[in-house]
């Protein structure tokens, strides 16, 4: 594996170089598939959307700047296609306009309680990840689990890196009503 | 797993797959700048009309004369036009949005700054009484189509509203005053509903803006204020010649 940073391989990419897009397919397949089953809630055909991830990154890579960072670039064409395959199945409810990137909000910081909620549901997280609307659900797997900070998120989703404090605010405490409503083990 | 990887390398090799090229993405930023500008300049033109024709019609004093003038303003406003340009804003607001930078502030921040852009630009163009030149322009120089499209358009935006009508008082009546305007004579009545802009002195000669009703040769005044500052309709217009029925045969005031 290349010890190059990903911007110097999309560069390589873009001057022609075949084996660079390969590299790139290695060291971004398992992440996507990752999200692409989490957010599409599903794990049959997972492999076309991939492969449709990939293709559009390569058709497009002439567009990408190599002076911004490379993978929210590709998370970028990640979501819009998980997006329009949601759109596509009539799963996704999401409008033309969204209050939460219209209205400015004070910046929300990472809360210890947030990452207490999610020990304390454990694995179930992963089962109540598939009830949550997907912005929410989203959400919760680009900070959890993919491990983006905010200003990543913001610049995958496209919307103010306080938007993406209140969002996640909000996606927590749905998470938490959907466990508060499950009957549990004692 | 490496099943993705091999089949996208050899769609590549084999030519089923190709990088777009850089220009199509420069083209396809150019177009969307040009669009943003169009719409942006549309916006502007539109709503600086419709300041413009408000102005000149003398429909924006309406609402001087309380309740009833604000119904009739905003009966008499070009919500179409209006319309329109929040079409031009919502296509301009649609390719802000398509600029990667447009999404770091909330999107109110970058709303505010358009209207206030259409507001301020609008005001400024009314101020330099851009329209007034145009059609002026236009006028003189006989431009092909020009002078019919800006007379629409003036009819669209409420240049001439009915029940806004300019003119000289030619007499005093036991009942009001007889106006004399460019459509010919009208009897005025007034009474204590009647609103007056404060300081206005009714007598022959005087130039004043009457605003009620036309029912055949009268006007069922509401509200009359000077109109020294608004200019007269020109003749031969689209709506210039305008039929309001049968008109008394009144002299020119003295």
């Amino acid at each position: 594996m290349s010890t190059d940073t990903d911007e110097a391989v999309a560069t390589a990419v873009q001057h022609g170089d075949v084996d660079a897009m390969g590299e790139i397919i290695t060291r971004y397949e398992q992440k996507l598939r990752r999200y692409a089953r989490r957010f599409l809630r599903r794990s049959e055909d997972i492999d076309d959307v991939v492969q449709e991830v990939f293709i559009k990154c390569y058709t497009g890579i002439k567009s990408y700047d190599s002076s911004y960072r490379f993978s929210p670039w590709i998370y970028r064409i990640a979501h819009n296609t998980f997006v329009n395959e949601l759109r596509r199945q009539e799963r996704f409810s999401g409008t033309f306009f969204d209050a939460d990137t219209i209205l400015p909000y004070i910046a929300g910081t990472e809360t210890s309680d947030g990452v207490a909620i999610e020990r304390e549901m454990g694995e179930e997280v992963e089962t109540l990840l598939a009830e949550l609307p997907p912005k929410y659900r989203e959400i919760i797997i680009l900070h959890h689990f993919e491990e983006m900070g905010y200003q990543e998120i913001s610049d995958v989703l496209h919307i103010p890196v306080n938007t993406v404090g209140v969002r996640l605010t909000r996606a927590r405490q749905k998470l938490k009503e959907l466990y508060s409503a499950k009957p549990h083990q004692p | 797993m490496n099943d993705i990887k091999n089949t996208i390398l050899e769609k590549i090799q084999h030519g089923e797959v190709a990088m777009r090229p850089r220009w199509h993405f420069v083209l396809h930023t150019a177009f969307m700048v040009v669009g943003a500008l169009i719409a942006a300049v549309l916006s502007i033109y539109l709503a600086s009309f419709i300041l413009y024709a408000l102005m000149r019609g003398g429909l924006v004093f309406a609402p001087q004369f309380g309740a009833h003038g604000f119904m009739f303003f905003i009966a008499s406003t070009p919500w179409i036009l209006i319309a329109l340009v929040g079409v031009f804003l919502g296509i301009l607001y649609v390719l802000v949005t398509k600029f990667s930078w447009s999404y770091r502030q909330p999107l109110i921040y970058s709303l505010i700054g358009v209207v206030l852009l259409v507001i301020a630009a609008s005001s400024f163009i009314q101020y330099m009484e851009f329209h007034s030149r145009v059609r002026d322009y236009a006028e003189r120089h006989g431009v092909p189509g020009a002078l019919p499209f800006f007379e629409r358009l003036e009819h669209m935006a409420g240049r001439h509203p009915e029940g806004v009508t300019k003119g000289v008082i030619g007499e005093m009546t036991e009942r009001g005053f007889m106006l004399i305007t460019e459509d010919g004579p009208f009897e005025v009545l007034v009474d204590e509903n009647t609103r007056r802009k404060p300081g206005l002195t009714l007598e022959a000669g005087a130039d004043v803006l009457v605003f009620g009703e036309i029912e055949g040769d009268v006007i069922e005044a509401f509200g009359i204020r000077d109109g020294s500052d608004i200019p007269p309709r020109k003749k031969g217009g689209r709506d210039g010649g305008r039929d309001h029925g049968p008109r008394m045969q009144m002299g020119a005031p003295q």
